[in-house]
């Protein structure tokens, strides 16, 4: 399964976690839909800004708690800075929790839950196709 | 130079030779009135995008400005005059020049700068702002850490900034709320006033007002505004934003009533089995609403839409269904959305109001989801504990074990809200004296937008969950002790089930600071009380609640065991059992009267005998208390799942409401017994075929105030919905005073569509040409909705009824309206059903579809068209066997000379059955069978007769849709029988 743009070009894809780990997992993640392209990782908001400056992502994976920047401050920076659509995945962002609600607020076109537990290292293979489908909806 | 270039040249060169040549004689006019200001402005603009595709910048920005000035023409800023026309020709002129010297060199031409300043200068008097090369304005973000100078740089460039959004949104407003035509100049501005920020996507947004669809246009204004509500957050001003919200408010609000009423539509039609992508449709048309009633200062029920949006992306992932309950308030969202008036914002009653859906939603989400671990820890935490959802929602997952094992050891924890502006030493100080009397669950900051009311508090909210173990009044009055004017806080225990006493003596009482103390801060004190006072509803009441799936489970079983009563008394009470019995007493007589048996072995036998009988009698009481019992078991398990009526009927006010603003009609609704009970499976299947109904006779059958006063009518038309039981069925009754059917135009309709010929249309009576629009395919066409009145989906409607096992019936007077009634069962899981043979099986039909049983000697039967008829009560009736109908190989007729046929009819239509025997009629209740088999055409259901055989159940409509497709001739047939 691919996934392009309407010219069809790859999505640019941007990921931002403070986890080394959590990144390598979300990036083998999106690497299985060939139509993506991450084109850069950042481990908080700041460095996230940068990186939008530099290139510019279609779709931006968020996670919410990060140091120095977390999402919700980045958020409100990415709305002036970015068009890119924003997917805030996170195990904060419980269905109905207030850094879910204040992360739509902010823009986030969709969130996605982690699962429980600290390094989520099941992410990959419990919610790989979830996480697929949510991006592609997303850059629909 | 390129190979692109090479490619591209000869293209662009020819072509804006052309546009140049063009322009020079529309600017050569005689007259300025004669020249086309529209077309001249698309030429520069053409030429500007062509010469930046060659990257001939110089070129470019010269068309740029000239593109502008006549802009400003042409939206009615500025009149075209002699000093102008000089300055386009001059530019005109120059682009020629340019082309030129592009064409000898195959280089990027250069700039008449003189020209160039002229032209700007120009479109400066007139009020535009002219656009300057890329590298002129190379200023960027401002990193972080940045020395004093650069930070009065920047402090600058926004002031700059501030001020250029402060004169142009409200201006923006203004032609963005009338009907004024677009002013790129003004946008362009913000544009570049954003881009020199360092904000390209404001920047672009900002571009993307300019559309010429008035939708986008509020989209895009939308979108600029949400955007900028963190800067405006930051910054002393409102940079603007505030007169644009205002203007853009009248077309926001009406755009929030149609996306509503939208949603509604898709959420009527069955919120409780949404597909994916219905969901995803759904949850972004509500993000959508949530922006829009924030923007339009509505922020209680924004964020009540924001937890419907989230709710909806869990159903798109598959991870949530949604219970009929929890779909019923999400649709309150919706019909909040409606009540909005663009004249005023929020006030706290309907703020409250959006409070309390959300409340309930989150508490009731809390069961229809069912995602991991967390939610488990949630639910055990309510179950056990009576911990409100709405104070576990807030907590992250990995605090959630430790306070459900906290509760279980039964220590007491607390509930900290600390409201502090004070040195951070102070806070940590705060937190270290917790640490050491108490272990804490969880520590979070409280973002702003969880408290509604206070959302200008400047402070930072910490919300602490602690177990403590040893002494916790000792520590409530510690934590008092640090209330102060900038440090504000309320100290509760968690009041969950099982809660140990706090030891009073030396505790402030739970709620309140320290007595003495000042009243401890406002903010905090408002929302803690509440929160951990137990749930009113779910706790006081001894209400369960229990997910429907298990509940028809128990129902199910209650059923099963039902039928295995029914074995024990066919064994018990059958043929073979007293048979037995009989023959023994008679061999024991027989005994006895032969003598072969010595005296005292005949009292052993005897004795043995009436032992057995006095046993079958006392096991035959037994089994009939049983019986007893079980039949109430039986009642009030299917009465568990009845509910009023009244959770499909109060859809119906509001979906009334809105049609009838929609279409301009002026509707009284009067709704009655919508406590009368309906089985609750029939709900879900209801629904639609009402909502539809309802539909049908607002579109159709009421006509507008006018038509109802020409009528003599009054202009308020008259609707009633009501429901009943009547015997042993349920009546829902929907009755319009509307304009009633159009039988003429039914017959009419009927004939073309070649479902009957004139001669059968004419003679058929008035009331089966009404239930024509009950036929599938009959009535798509608008042309009769018009003037029949109605007929959208009927077939759908009577489909839906019947599947239930009910009738739908309909009466109408033309010019004073219409009622139809629907028929239902009582429980869809019990019905009347006829049992017979046919072959070697056991098949049962429902008692309603079955009309008559009939014998008929097998010399009556004739062949009409290669089809076995029987003529009945002066018509042909086709009759099958069903092995005919399944298409099996079966043994055709049955020997007898005389045939059992069954007369079937799905109100319209009759076919006769022939069966071997006709056994009884019995309530069953009717178990759902593998879907599978339930597909099967024909195949209702599954049961076990009393005897532990299984009996299929079929189904009448789908029979005679059998027999219509094995004739295809047949349908005609029928009809004229």
């Amino acid at each position: 399964m691919t996934t392009s743009t309407p010219d069809g070009d790859n999505i640019k894809v941007l990921i931002v976690d403070d986890s080394f780990l959590m990144r390598r997992v979300i990036r083998n993640i999106v690497e299985k839909d060939e139509g993506f392209v991450v084109l850069g990782e950042a481990a908080n908001g700041v460095e996230a800004l940068e990186q939008i400056a530099q290139h510019q992502p279609d779709v931006i994976l968020l996670d919410i708690e990060m140091p120095k920047m977390d999402g919700i401050e980045f958020l409100k920076h990415a709305a002036l800075a970015t068009t890119a659509r924003i997917v805030v995945i996170s195990s904060v962002a419980q269905l109905g929790s207030p850094q879910a609600m204040e992360a739509l607020s902010l823009g986030a076109t969709d969130i996605v839950p982690k699962p429980s537990g600290v390094l989520s290292m099941d992410l990959e293979e419990r919610k790989s196709s979830e996480l697929l489908g949510v991006i592609r909806k997303a850059v629909a | 130079m390129s190979s692109l270039f090479e490619s591209m040249w000869p293209a662009f060169h020819a072509e804006v030779s052309e546009q140049l040549d063009e322009l020079e004689i529309q600017l050569a006019a005689a007259d300025a009135d004669a020249i086309d200001v529209s077309h001249c402005f698309r030429l520069f603009h053409t030429i500007k995008s062509s010469a930046a595709m060659m990257a001939f910048t110089h070129m470019e920005l010269l068309a740029h400005v000239c593109e502008d000035i006549l802009d400003l023409v042409r939206t009615g800023n500025a009149t075209l005059d002699d000093d102008m026309v000089d300055v386009l020709s001059a530019g005109a002129a120059q682009l020629k020049t340019q082309l030129a010297e592009a064409d000898a060199s195959h280089e990027p031409p250069g700039q008449d700068a003189q020209l160039l300043a002229r032209a700007r200068e120009f479109l400066t008097r007139l009020g535009g702002t002219p656009v300057m090369p890329a590298d002129a304005n190379p200023e960027q973000p401002a990193e972080a850490g940045a020395d004093a100078d650069e930070k009065r740089a920047v402090a600058d460039a926004f002031d700059n900034f501030a001020a250029i959004l402060e004169k142009e949104l409200p201006a923006l407003g203004k032609w963005l709320g009338g009907q004024g035509k677009r002013p790129p100049a003004r946008l362009r501005t913000i544009a570049s006033a954003c881009e020199e920020m360092g904000f390209p996507a404001l920047a672009s947004i900002a571009g993307d007002m300019a559309a010429t669809d008035p939708g986008e246009r509020l989209s895009a204004a939308s979108a600029f505004l949400l955007r900028l509500t963190p800067l405006v957050q930051r910054s002393q001003t409102d940079l603007g934003s505030a007169a644009l919200s205002d203007a853009l408010r009248p077309g926001l609000v009406a755009n929030i009533h149609e996306g509503a009423a939208r949603c509604l539509d898709v959420a009527e039609a069955g919120i409780t089995h949404l597909g994916g992508d219905e969901a995803a449709v759904l949850a972004s048309a509500t993000h959508q609403l949530g922006e829009r009633c924030r923007l339009c200062g509505f922020p209680a029920l924004a964020l009540l839409l924001r937890f419907i949006e989230q709710i909806l992306r869990e159903v798109t992932r598959g991870n949530l269904l949604v219970p009929d309950d929890l779909g019923e308030l999400m649709m309150s969202g919706w019909s909040l959305c409606l009540e909005l008036e663009a004249d005023h914002g929020e006030d706290p009653a309907f703020a409250e109001i959006c409070g309390r859906v959300l409340t309930t939603l989150q508490d009731m989400s809390r069961t229809a989801d069912t995602q991991g671990d967390a939610l488990d820890a949630r639910e055990l935490l309510q179950s056990e504990f009576d911990i409100p959802w709405s104070l576990t929602a807030s907590l992250h997952d990995a605090c959630l074990p430790d306070l459900l094992a906290s509760c279980r050891n039964g220590t007491v924890v607390l509930d900290i809200e600390v409201d502090m502006d004070g040195p951070d030493a102070e806070r940590d100080s705060f937190i270290g004296v917790i640490n050491q009397h108490a272990r804490i669950i969880s520590n979070r900051t409280v973002f702003a937008s969880e408290r509604p009311g206070d959302l200008q508090a400047e402070t930072t909210r910490l919300s602490i969950i602690a177990a403590c173990e040893q002494n916790p009044g000792a520590l409530i009055k510690t934590l008092a002790g640090f209330h102060s004017e900038h440090f504000h806080l309320a100290v509760q225990p968690v009041a969950y089930r099982g809660a140990p006493e706090i030891d009073t003596d030396d505790s402030p009482s739970p709620g309140t600071g320290t007595p003495g103390d000042p009243p401890v801060g406002a903010a905090p004190d408002a929302p803690a009380p509440e929160k951990v006072a137990p749930e009113p509803a779910s706790t006081s009441n001894d209400t369960l609640r229990i997910a429907s799936d298990r509940l028809d489970q128990f129902v199910t079983r209650v059923g099963e065991l039902v039928l295995l009563r029914n074995q024990i008394d066919h064994h018990l009470h059958g043929e073979t059992t007293s048979e037995l019995l009989t023959q023994l007493q008679a061999f024991s007589q027989q005994l006895g009267s032969r003598q072969q048996l010595g005296a005292e072995q005949q009292v052993q036998l005897a004795h043995c005998l009436d032992a057995l009988v006095a046993q079958m009698d006392r096991l035959g009481q037994t089994d009939s208390q049983l019986k007893q019992s079980l039949g109430m078991l039986q009642t009030d398990a299917l009465d568990l799942r009845v509910v009023p009526v009244d959770i499909i009927f109060r859809r119906v006010p509001v979906l009334v409401r809105r049609l009838a603003r929609q279409l301009g009609k002026q509707v009284r609704l009067d709704v009655q017994g919508s406590d009368t009970r309906i089985d609750k499976s029939m709900v879900d299947v209801l629904a639609e075929p009402l909502i539809h109904l309802v539909r049908n006779a607002l579109d159709h059958g009421i006509e507008t105030p006018d038509a109802r006063r020409r009528a003599g009518k009054s202009e308020d038309a008259h609707i009633t919905l009501r429901a009943h039981h009547q015997g042993g069925s349920l009546v829902i009754e929907l009755e319009d005073d509307g304009l009633g059917l159009d039988s003429d135009a039914i017959r009419e309709r009927a004939v073309s569509n070649g479902l009957l010929s004139r001669n059968q249309a004419d003679l058929l009576p008035e009331e089966q040409v009404h239930a024509l629009i009950f036929e599938p395919g009959f009535s798509t066409a608008a042309a009769v909705t018009e003037t029949s009145g109605r007929g959208v989906g009927m077939d759908v409607v009577r489909t839906r009824v019947e599947q239930l096992g009910g009738e739908i019936s309909l009466h109408s007077t033309p010019g004073h309206g219409t009622r139809v009634q629907l028929h239902l069962p009582t429980s869809a899981a019990i019905q009347g059903i006829v049992l017979f043979q046919a072959g070697a099986d056991t098949y049962g039909l429902a008692e309603r579809s079955v009309t008559e049983a009939i014998d008929i000697e097998k010399s009556q039967l004739q062949s009409l068209q290669g089809q076995m008829v029987v003529m009945h009560r002066e018509r042909a009736l086709p009759v099958y066997t069903l092995d005919h109908l399944f298409q099996q190989d079966g043994g055709g007729l049955p020997d007898d000379a005389v045939l059992q046929v069954l007369v079937l009819s799905d109100g319209r239509r009759h076919v006769g059955l022939v069966v071997n025997q006709i056994l009884a009629r019995q309530e069953i209740f009717v178990r759902e069978c593998h879907p599978d088999i339930a597909a099967l055409p024909g195949v209702a259901g599954a049961s076990i007769l009393g005897n532990g055989e299984p009996v299929l159940l079929l189904e009448a409509s789908g029979l005679i849709e059998l027999a219509a497709a094995d004739a295809q001739d047949l349908a005609r047939l029928l009809e004229a029988s």
